[in-house]
């Protein structure tokens, strides 16, 4: 009698997925011990309970010396919600959602007053930010413009190579970065696949896949419009300074242009230099993808009207953002993309990631807390004054800390963890609550090593072209490129600008 | 004290003995057998149309053949006493009087199908075991290939019931009983599958209805494939019946499976399948007396070693199939002493292998391994407590979730591919 070994795949193909005739379920038996198989699967369950058991222990505990028992409440919730963030054991926004509702619910603050904070126009910034990506992408704007950036600029291979990590770059300049990712990859995909590039094999894949997951990454950190972390970053710093400091749009941009601009550089030389294609021909990329512009037609309508308002939207986020709101700006322009039938509720309902939306609201609520509590001050005084002799070294520190963090948890996250204590540490050196913004906000974008860290990077890796292993050792090279370029920015550009 | 004292004291042995030789019932008793029991609702599928479910002591079920040609020379009677209760016992003045509780015919047999089939045509309900057959056709039945001791009429054969006919059966089943498992058997139709796909549904609706447990017995599948899909669209345990272990007699006594399939294919298909069921989740039929019995001793050992659960049917003549005066019958049925050192050496198989056996608790209408316990000297108090405690409704139900709860951890859909 013959057993078939362990290691053996074992799928079967009848059930046909309800509505649909054509499709077969594929199933896979786990022959490990059950013990083994119980903790694979329930792992997350348990350190879970652990952990909800250990915040329960720790928040009937008496606090420290020099903090008040509200503060050490919200200290606690601080290190759950920084664990769950870490680990991704619950989703990051139902993280969020936990720790606004555990601030009430522990009497830190009054129910009302803590999910007040959610009403931050950060999180109405964001929504509309999210929306706008989804009008491009479902208008079919997006591919076109990616389209054609590639057509025109993809003659060889690494001119191919080029145009994909500066068409991510130039595009998470405008819009959020995880949409342009988005937008992008299936063109990467379609390019690699016409020029029979094989998976796990060929350089020129694994370029063009780095290419968008660097291009992404480098790009959105020049403007808030790159990711969610910037609005964010700025949401705490008004929150914490009650508004008597933030950072203007064309601000953020001058703060960090040298960094981008220098990145920009290590990761063109990188995808120079690492990966020599294979093939010297791209024709057939070039023809597939007139195929695909054919497909789309000329520019429709309901094109002109999402580019004529996304124009529009940025250059006023640029000129009277200040003034006016990034929020506003951006719901007026929400509001003018249904009046104008650019979009439906139903597309924007099934593109936006709601869930960043609900991270934002809890994350700026539990940072409340914790500066309200003086939870912030106390935490940054244990954390950094050791490690920092002075306001450089302290951003140095804090730069290389958020660099650190952003590889197992999501950008927002980090800042949302970060800034309040470092806000607090920051004023007491005297550094500029935006510089000590920047610190954080520019490295905690680089996430380059762990294919979980950002989107981009998951995205790019499910292509296929290559294995974690090589994301975190050319990751690693870009993260260096990285903390130098932040350097540049502590040491020599700020103080330049007056702002350190 | 006599063999028979020893037998009557002894529910293993009895139900042997009563199995293979049959019990003598008064007139009344045999009358209602005929008028309210599976024969009179035109029962065949499963052959046991003569029947009288009597649960022996310890809970031991028993579907004891009662046919006057049967069990005419039986030494066994049934009688009852003063009060009206039941005991098995022989002419002998002074022997034994073991008591015993006779179950009236399931009400199951006086239900129809929503076409006007009777229940008793799909599957036949033994106190707690129940067995289904969603068809039965078989593309055996009509000819040559016909597996000689089967007792399936063809021109009964009806085509695939309603999903709810088969969910109103077990719900008319459970209304009577505590069935804990069903038996869903199908017969050859000619695919690659060996039956899945048509069961599927079937097993996924008990599975949504009830807590239950769901048996498989078909014959296997082609590819190993299908053998994980048995396991993830909700079966609990699968039989693939090789019925005669000797090579040379299982071509003469099951043609089609053996020119179809081959010997070796039941053999790869149960090797596979206990990579992928729980421990005892693995079954084979050999029919004792149908070979020799060392044939099927040596069948067992080899299943048991290869982590299969051997379940050995004492052979009954079914209607209009019998074999008794076949050449192929060296001799039958068996002797006691044969028997009962067969059914010892096989639960003492089924010990030293660590094979479970709470999915052949309760089978009625044949003799599982768990008889053997009663005679193999191994049934210590803990044993029988927790042998009880298994075969409560707490017990049977928690069997049921926990072996859910195995497929939920064990089972993962990986995606789908164009059919």
């Amino acid at each position: 009698m013959s057993a078939p070994p362990p290691s053996e795949p074992a799928g079967s193909e009848a059930r046909s997925y309800e509505g649909s005739g054509r499709f077969l379920t594929r199933f896979e038996i786990d022959r490990r011990p059950i013990g083994v198989v119980l903790l694979d699967r329930l792992w997350k369950q348990l350190v879970l309970a652990a952990l909800l058991g250990a915040f329960a222990v720790a928040v009937g505990l008496e606090p420290p010396a020099g903090l008040t028992p509200a503060g050490w409440k919200s200290l606690c919730i601080f290190a759950l919600s920084a664990v769950l963030w870490a680990t991704a054991l619950l989703p990051l926004a139902i993280t969020s959602l936990l720790a606004m509702s555990l601030v009430p619910l522990l009497g830190i603050m009054p129910a009302s007053k803590a999910y007040g904070f959610f009403g931050s126009k950060v999180v109405f910034f964001m929504l509309g930010a999210l929306m706008l990506s989804a009008a491009m992408i479902r208008s079919g704007l997006s591919t076109r413009l990616a389209t054609a950036v590639v057509r025109r600029f993809g003659a060889t291979p690494r001119r191919l190579v080029m145009a994909i990590f500066l068409l991510c770059a130039g595009g998470s300049m405008l819009m959020n970065e995880h949409a342009v990712a988005v937008m992008v990859l299936p063109i990467v995909v379609d390019t690699a696949r016409a020029l029979n590039l094989q998976p796990l094999r060929s350089p020129l894949g694994r370029a063009l896949c780095f290419a968008l997951a660097w291009g992404c990454i480098i790009g959105g950190s020049l403007t808030v419009l790159g990711g969610s972390r910037g609005p964010l970053a700025i949401g705490i710093l008004e929150e914490a300074t009650h508004g008597a400091t933030t950072i203007s749009f064309v601000d953020y941009i001058v703060f960090g242009a040298p960094m981008v601009l220098l990145m920009l550089v290590a990761g063109a030389l990188l995808l120079r230099f690492r990966f020599t294609p294979e093939v010297t021909d791209t024709a057939e990329a070039v023809a597939t993808l007139e195929r695909r512009a054919k497909q789309l037609g000329k520019l429709s309508a309901r094109e002109l009207v999402v580019a004529l308002i996304m124009t529009a939207t940025v250059l006023s986020w640029a000129f009277v953002g200040d003034a006016v709101g990034l929020d506003t700006i951006a719901i007026f322009a929400m509001a003018a993309l249904f009046a104008l039938r650019a979009v439906s509720w139903a597309e924007v309902e099934s593109e936006v990631s709601w869930g960043v939306v609900l991270m934002y609201g809890g994350a700026i609520s539990l940072s409340a807390a914790m500066s309200e509590t003086g939870a912030a001050l106390w935490l940054a005084e244990h954390v950094f004054s050791g490690a920092a002799g002075s306001p450089t070294a302290l951003l140095i520190v804090v730069a290389l800390l958020s660099a650190l963090l952003t590889e197992f948890m999501s950008n927002a996250a980090v800042v949302a963890m970060l800034l309040p204590p470092v806000f607090s540490i920051a004023a007491g050196w005297g550094v500029d609550l935006r510089a000590a913004t920047m610190a954080v906000v520019l490295p905690s974008n680089f996430a380059f090593m762990m294919p979980i860290a950002t989107p981009a990077t998951a995205l790019a890796w499910s292509a296929g072209y290559y294995t974690p292993r090589e994301v975190a050792k050319n990751g690693f090279a870009m993260n260096l490129a990285g903390f130098a370029s932040v350097l540049l920015l502590v040491l020599g550009w700020w103080p330049l600008i007056g702002i350190l | 004290m006599s063999v028979v004292d020893h037998v009557l004291k002894n529910p293993g042995l009895l139900k042997l003995e009563l199995m293979r030789r049959g019990l003598r019932v008064a007139a009344e008793d045999l009358e209602a057998v005929r008028r309210s029991g599976a024969d009179a609702s035109g029962h065949a599928v499963f052959g046991n149309t003569w029947d009288l479910d009597v649960v022996l002591p310890r809970d031991t079920w028993a579907s004891v053949p009662v046919h006057p040609r049967l069990a005419a020379r039986s030494p066994y009677l049934l009688v009852r006493d003063g009060a009206g209760h039941h005991h098995v016992t022989t002419e002998a003045p002074d022997a034994p009087r073991t008591p015993v509780t006779v179950k009236p015919p399931a009400r199951f047999f006086e239900h129809t199908t929503s076409e006007g089939i009777p229940f008793g045509r799909i599957g036949t309900v033994h106190g707690p075991y129940l067995a289904l057959s969603p068809t039965n056709r078989c593309a055996f039945l009509d000819g040559p290939d016909r597996c000689r001791f089967c007792g399936v009429a063809p021109a009964g054969a009806h085509d695939a019931l309603p999903v709810a006919d088969v969910i109103e059966a077990v719900r008319v089943a459970r209304g009577e009983h505590a069935v804990n498992m069903v038996h869903l058997s199908v017969g050859w139709l000619g695919g690659d599958d060996g039956g899945v796909a048509l069961l599927e549904p079937y097993v996924a609706a008990l599975k949504k209805h009830f807590d239950i447990l769901v048996a498989i017995d078909t014959l296997p599948p082609r590819a190993d494939a299908w053998i994980d899909r048995t396991y993830a669209m909700g079966a609990d345990a699968v039989s693939y019946n090789l019925e005669i272990w000797d090579p040379a007699r299982f071509e003469r006594v099951c043609p089609g499976p053996a020119r179809s399939l081959g010997r070796e294919r039941f053999l790869d298909a149960l090797g596979y399948a206990t990579t992928v069921f729980p421990s005892g989740g693995v079954l084979c039929h050999l029919i004792v007396g149908l070979e020799p019995l060392a044939s099927t001793r040596a069948g067992m050992t080899a299943l048991a070693e290869a982590g299969v659960v051997p379940v050995l049917p004492v052979y009954r003549p079914f209607k209009g199939r019998d074999m008794r005066a076949d050449g192929d019958i060296e001799r039958f049925p068996p002797t006691l002493e044969e028997l009962s050192e067969l059914y010892r050496d096989l639960w003492s198989l089924v010990r030293r292998h660590k094979l479970g056996v709470h999915l052949v608790r309760d089978l009625a209408t044949v003799t599982t391994p768990l008889e053997g316990r009663f005679f193999a000297g191994h049934d210590g108090l803990l044993r029988r407590i927790g042998h009880r405690l298994a075969g409560s409704r707490l017990g049977r139900r928690t069997s049921a979730r926990l072996s859910d709860l195995r497929r939920a951890l064990r089972v993962r859909e990986v995606g789908a591919v164009e059919r």
